[in-house]
């Protein structure tokens, strides 16, 4: 009997086929509390249930999902801060039970018009990362000098998900 | 009535226990200097884990190119252009036992190897860390020093 119930779960999801779609996330406000000193300064923000909300939506569960790799990370800021004194910025993901994963690096950072793109790791997969409660992104920007001021962008992440349907 | 106070007694010495460790476990942020000086390493809490990056190098430039140095070593060539001022060496350490942070890894930018890694405070202002690869019989400890000492 086990024999049955195990190759009818095998068939059941063997005939599932792999879907592949972009993924654009909620833009992230990023912060880097002042003082800040010259060189790398670190911003985390803690994200909550990223998945379920998405599986929701399209009627599967988190088992279904295969992969999530990061296909572009933009920044916009208005902070002069971060225009004129900021020389590197480099994004990482990180939970309680997976390591750190790194996600994109601008370095040299470049600006045009208030946005930057970061170059992304396509190999990263965050679903080790994001299939928990609770993850956090961990930005890491270079600075020029030190100064007593706060810098702030906003961050938008396109993924890619797959998932089997 | 007498089991009743004995696991009372209990759970008031394991949430004393609990919150007495909180403070232990921060007892690693701060900034460190490794044994040969050329670095100084940043540690900070990320989530529950703790890591470290490089925040000072004492030559901050690469003498071949007079750019600041990169993570040339990398065994990714894609990392090759990460900063090495601001890179994050020790990785993901978990507060296990008194004093002692274990789970992460040690990355070392002058080979391109990564190890696993315990770190043990032997006072406020003194680290041992050791990098291994295996098992922690067979690997290496540096004496790091806390940069503002504690009174």
């Amino acid at each position: 009997m086990a024999c049955v119930i195990l190759a009818a779960t095998f068939l059941q999801g063997g005939c599932k086929k792999t879907e592949e779609k972009e993924w654009e996330l909620a833009p992230v406000a990023i912060i880097w509390e002042g003082p800040l000193m010259e060189g790398p300064n670190t911003a985390q923000v803690a994200i909550d249930e990223l998945l379920q909300p998405w599986c929701t939506q399209h009627q599967c569960t988190v088992a279904d999902i295969t992969h999530i790799t990061p296909k572009s990370i933009t920044i916009t800021t208005t902070d002069s801060l971060l225009l004129t004194s900021c020389t590197s910025l480099a994004l990482q993901a990180v939970s309680d039970d997976s390591k750190m994963l790194r996600i994109g690096i601008a370095n040299p950072l470049v600006w045009h018009k208030g946005r930057a793109t970061l170059t992304t790791t396509p190999d990263a997969d965050l679903l080790p990362i994001a299939n928990g409660n609770q993850f956090f992104w961990i930005m890491d920007a270079n600075f020029a000098a030190d100064t007593e001021a706060t810098a702030r962008c906003t961050m938008e992440l396109l993924l890619t998900i797959g998932y089997k349907k | 009535m007498i089991k009743l106070i004995f696991t009372t007694l209990l759970l008031i010495a394991a949430a004393a226990t609990t919150l007495a460790q909180a403070p232990d476990a921060d007892a690693l942020l701060g900034v460190w200097e490794p044994s040969n000086g050329k670095a100084r390493v940043k540690v900070e809490k990320l989530g529950n884990k703790y890591f470290g990056k490089i925040v000072w190098l004492k030559e901050p430039l690469d003498a071949a190119t007079n750019l600041p140095k990169v993570d040339k070593n990398n065994p990714d060539e894609a990392l090759r252009s990460t900063p090495l001022k601001g890179f994050r060496l020790l990785k993901d350490f978990e507060y296990t036992t008194t004093n002692t942070w274990e789970e992460g890894t040690i990355y070392d930018p002058e080979n391109g190897n990564t190890y696993k890694c315990i770190i043990k405070m032997k006072d406020e202002n003194t680290l041992d860390i050791r990098g291994y690869i295996g098992i922690s019989t067979f690997g290496r400890t540096d004496i790091w020093k806390r940069l503002v000492l504690k009174k």
